[in-house]
C-alpha cells in the first residue's frame, strides 16, 4: 500500500507501540478521512458514520498492542474493523439483523438516511443492492475510494488476481441489471 | 482521464471489449455523471473530537492490555491505572449516591463521602419520576436543528433546553385523565391538502439473512405502497391539551469532576481547572469475558458492552488471505427463548440494574422471520447476538418510536459463547412534564392513520396499493428526539399506537405498528425541519411509475391522543 510504504507511518507505528499517544493521532490523521468515507458509503447517515467511525478508532485503540505489522498493513486492518463495525451496528438492530449495510434496506425502509446521498445513489441503489456484500464491497473500494487491487485485497483477506475477478464478476451481473448509461456513469466516476 | 479511470475503464474492456469503440462517447457522459458516490464530508468539529478523545483514553485503551503494549508503556502506565482506580472508586462511589439520592451532593462536594452510604445502589429505572414544567416548556416538538426551537431554549446560552417553569398555569390534561377540562378547541385552520394516497410502507428487495452466494441473485419484489384504515370510531376525547414528558438529565457531572480533580495523577494539577465537570466515565473488566462500562453524563445514560481485547477475536491477527471465519451458526446452535431470557434476567440482576419500570422480556425474533421466508435455508447466516427486549413502560405506558417499534432496555446476548454481550441504553427515568395543545380533529387524525401514522413512506414506482386493516390502538407514548443548539432531547409525546392486522408475509412493510401523535404542534408544523416528509411519486396512485417525479407531500399529518395521568 502506498502510505504502508513510507516511513512515515512504519514510524508512527513504531511510536506509538512504544507508548507515544500523539502517534496514534498521527495514524488517525492518515486514515479518518478513508475510514469514513468508506463508512458512510456503506450506511449514507453522515451522524451514523461519525458514531461508526468513533467505534473504529476507539477498537483500533485498544487492539493496538496486538497489532502485528508483519502480518499486514495498519491501514488493511483499519477498514476491516470498520466493515466488521458496520455488519455488527446492523446486526444488533432488530429490523435489520440479517444485513450488512444500509444498501441492503429498501428504500425508504426506515433507516435513518441522508437525502443528499439518497438523491445520489439512488439511481445505482437497485443496481449495487443486487451484488452481495463482498462484491459492493469491492466496487465501492475500487470505484469510489479508489483503492488498488493490493489494498483491496489486503482488507478483504482475498489475494490480488481473486479481487480483479471478483470485481469483474461484480460488474458482468451488473451490467446485466443495469442500463447502458448507468453503467458507464457508475464506472467513471472520477474525473 | 486521470489514471485510476483509465485502468477500471480497461475492467470494463476486459468484460465488454465492444465498448472500446465508444471511448469518446464515454467521456462525454462524463457530464451527466450522477454523481452516485455520495458526498462523505468529514465534518472538521467531529474529527478534531474525536482525536482528542483517543488521544485522551489512550492510557486507558493501552494500560487494560497486558500484551507487549503494556510492557512498553512501562511504569507510566501503571502509574496511570493506579490513580485511575482512585479516580474511578470514588467516582463510582459518587454517582451512586447522586443517582439515588441527589439531596445530599452538597456533602459530597466537601469531600465527605463518607456517612452517605457505601452500598448505596444505582437504581435506575425505580419508579419514574415526573415534575411539572409550564405549558409548552420544551419548545417546539419537531425533532430538527431548525432554528425555530432555539428562542425556546435556554437563554443563558447553556445548550440545555429552558428548565422547569415556576409558571402557575395549570395545563388540562387528556379526555381520558380524570378531572379533565371536557371543553372543545375548535381547529382554527383548514385541513391542509393532502398528498393523494399511495403513501406508506412499501417494500422492496428482500432483506433475507442470505450468506455470501456470490452468484445468487436476490428476489425482486415490485414496489408497493400501504393504506391503512381504521374501522372503529376514534376516541379522541375533547381536551384541549396533552402532557408531552422531557427526559431530564441527572448525573451531577460537576460534583463527580471535583473529587476526580483532588486525584494526583503526577502529571498535572487538575485541581487549577476551573468549572470542570466529567462528560463520560469509562471503566473496564479487565478479565475473560470482562465488559466496557461507559457512563455518559451528558445524557444520563449507561451503557455495557464487550471488554472486546478480553473477548475471543478470531480475526485481529488474520493473515490477509487467510480464512479466519469462526465456523457459520446453525439453526441448532440458536438457543431457545427461555435460555436467552435466563441468560439476560441473571446478567442484569448480577449487576444490580432494575427491570422495575420495564415490561416482560421479550426476544427478538426477527432472524426466525427472515430465515423463514429465506430462499434458501441451508445457506442462511445465523446472527451471532439475539436480543433481549424489555419494553419501557412510563406512567404505565409504553413507549413507542415512530416505527412501531418499541423503546426499551436491549440485552444483546452472544450465540456462539451464551453470555451477555451488551446492554444498551440504560437510562435515568426522570421526566419534566409540560402541556401542549392536543389534536382533536379525528379527520385529521384519520388521515394520519391511512398514511401509516408519524412514520409515513413511500414506495418509488409503486403500482400497487395494499389496504391493511388496524386493530384497536393502545394508549402509548411516541418516543421523538427534538435537536437544536447541540442538544438532543428526547421527547414522549402521547399516542395512540394502533396494531396492523395481517401483516404482509414478504416483509416489505417495515412498520410493525402505526403510531399516532395526540399534540396538535406534531401536525401543523411546515415540512421540514424534522417532520416526516413523504416523497410523493407523481402518478403514484395512478400507478404510472414510469414518469415517477419525486415531489415533497404537501402536509405532514398527525395525531391527537389521550392523556395518561400522571403518577
Amino acid at each position: 500500500m502506498t502510505s504502508m510504504d513510507t516511513g512515515t507511518e512504519r514510524d508512527l507505528i513504531l511510536r506509538c507501540q512504544q507508548g507515544d499517544a500523539e502517534a496514534f493521532g498521527g495514524i488517525y490523521d492518515l486514515y479518518v478521512r478513508k475510514i469514513h468515507d468508506f463508512i458512510y458509503y456503506k450506511v449514507h447517515h453522515r451522524e451514523t458514520a461519525q458514531d461508526l467511525t468513533s467505534d473504529t478508532f476507539m477498537k483500533a485503540l485498544g487492539g493496538l498492542d496486538r497489532f502485528d505489522a508483519g502480518k499486514g498493513s495498519i491501514s488493511s486492518w483499519l477498514y476491516r474493523i470498520a466493515r466488521n463495525t458496520v455488519i455488527d451496528h446492523y446486526r444488533t438492530k432488530k429490523e435489520y439483523a440479517a444485513i450488512d449495510d444500509a444498501w441492503d434496506i429498501p428504500a425508504g425502509g426506515g433507516v435513518e438516511a441522508d437525502i443528499d446521498a439518497l438523491a445520489r445513489i439512488d439511481r445505482v441503489r437497485q443496481q449495487l443492492r443486487v451484488l452481495p456484500p463482498d462484491q459492493r464491497d469491492i466496487v465501492i473500494m475500487r470505484v469510489w475510494q479508489e483503492l488498488s487491487y493490493r489494498e483491496i485485497a489486503e482488507i478483504v483477506g482475498k489475494s490480488e488476481d481473486n479481487c480483479k475477478m471478483i470485481f469483474c464478476r461484480a460488474a458482468k451481473k451488473l451490467r446485466e441489471t443495469m442500463p447502458l448509461a448507468l453503467f458507464i456513469a457508475l464506472f467513471i466516476n472520477h474525473l | 482521464m486521470n489514471q485510476n479511470i483509465q485502468e477500471i475503464l480497461e475492467d470494463l474492456y476486459r468484460i465488454e471489449p465492444e465498448l472500446r469503440k465508444q471511448e469518446p462517447a464515454l467521456l462525454k457522459l462524463v457530464e451527466t455523471l450522477l454523481a452516485s458516490r455520495p458526498d462523505a464530508v468529514l465534518d472538521e468539529v467531529f474529527r478534531k473530537e474525536l482525536r482528542e478523545r483517543l488521544l485522551r483514553e489512550f492510557p486507558q485503551r493501552t494500560a487494560v492490555s497486558s500484551g507487549p503494549w503494556s510492557r512498553l508503556a512501562g511504569g507510566f502506565a501503571n502509574r496511570w491505572t493506579f490513580a485511575a482506580a482512585g479516580a474511578v472508586l470514588g467516582a463510582l462511589v459518587i454517582f451512586a449516591v447522586t443517582t439515588s439520592a441527589p439531596s445530599v451532593t452538597q456533602n459530597v462536594g466537601t469531600g465527605q463521602p463518607a456517612g452517605l452510604g457505601f452500598n448505596s445502589r444505582i437504581e435506575l429505572g425505580v419508579g419514574a419520576k415526573i415534575e411539572r414544567a409550564a405549558a409548552h416548556a420544551f419548545g417546539p416538538l419537531l425533532a430538527a436543528g431548525n432554528e425555530a426551537a432555539a428562542p425556546v431554549r435556554d437563554p443563558g446560552g447553556s445548550g440545555k433546553m429552558a428548565a422547569f417553569s415556576t409558571s402557575s398555569a395549570q395545563p388540562q390534561y387528556g379526555y381520558t385523565a380524570p378531572g379533565a377540562d371536557a371543553s372543545t378547541t375548535t381547529m382554527p385552520a383548514p385541513a391542509p391538502d393532502l398528498p393523494p394516497l399511495g403513501l406508506g410502507g412499501g417494500g422492496g428487495v428482500s432483506v433475507g439473512g442470505v450468506g455470501p452466494a456470490p452468484e445468487r441473485m436476490p428476489i425482486y419484489r415490485p414496489p408497493v405502497s400501504y393504506r391503512f384504515d381504521y374501522p372503529g370510531e376514534l376516541q379522541l376525547g375533547d381536551a384541549r391539551q396533552v402532557d408531552v414528558l422531557k427526559r431530564s438529565d441527572q448525573f451531577d457531572s460537576k460534583l463527580l469532576a471535583g473529587i476526580v480533580s483532588r486525584v494526583d495523577l503526577g502529571l498535572m494539577d487538575l485541581g487549577r481547572l476551573q468549572d470542570l465537570k466529567v462528560q463520560n466515565v469509562s471503566l473496564a473488566e479487565d478479565r475473560d469475558f470482562g465488559y466496557f462500562v461507559n457512563i455518559n453524563f451528558d445524557d444520563g445514560s449507561i451503557n455495557i458492552s464487550q471488554n472486546w481485547n478480553r473477548w475471543p477475536q478470531p480475526y485481529v491477527n488474520c493473515v490477509p488471505g487467510a480464512d479466519c471465519s469462526p465456523p457459520r451458526l446453525t439453526l441448532a446452535d440458536m438457543p431457545a427463548d427461555d435460555a436467552v431470557i435466563a441468560i439476560s434476567d441473571a446478567f442484569l440482576k448480577e449487576l444490580g440494574i432494575s427491570t422495575a419500570d420495564y415490561g416482560a422480556a421479550e426476544v427478538d425474533h426477527g432472524w426466525r422471520q427472515y430465515y423463514d421466508t429465506a430462499e434458501n435455508q441451508a445457506d442462511y447466516w445465523f446472527p451471532d447476538q439475539i436480543t433481549v427486549q424489555y419494553p419501557l413502560v412510563v406512567n404505565g405506558l409504553k413507549v413507542y418510536n415512530s416505527d412501531g417499534r418499541f423503546v426499551g432496555l436491549m440485552v444483546g446476548i452472544d450465540v456462539r459463547n451464551r453470555r451477555v454481550a451488551n446492554v444498551s441504553p440504560i437510562y435515568i427515568q426522570n421526566y419534566s412534564s409540560s402541556a401542549y395543545d392536543a389534536q382533536t380533529d379525528a379527520a385529521k387524525v384519520k388521515e394520519l392513520i391511512s398514511r401509516g401514522g408519524i412514520m409515513p413512506f413511500y414506495s418509488e414506482g409503486a403500482e400497487k396499493v395494499i389496504d391493511l386493516s388496524l386493530g384497536e390502538p393502545e394508549q402509548a407514548y411516541y418516543s421523538n428526539w427534538i435537536y437544536a443548539n447541540g442538544v438532543s432531547e428526547n421527547i414522549l409525546v402521547p399516542a395512540l399506537v394502533f396494531p396492523i392486522k395481517d401483516q404482509p408475509a414478504d416483509q416489505s412493510l417495515y412498520l410493525e405498528k402505526v403510531v399516532v401523535p395526540l399534540a396538535k404542534e406534531l401536525y401543523d408544523q411546515p415540512q421540514g425541519g424534522g417532520v416526516p416528509v413523504p416523497y410523493l411519486m407523481k402518478g403514484a396512485v395512478t400507478g404510472s411509475a414510469g414518469s415517477a417525479e419525486a415531489v415533497p407531500a404537501a402536509e405532514s399529518t398527525p395525531a391527537v391522543m389521550p392523556e395518561p395521568p400522571l403518577k
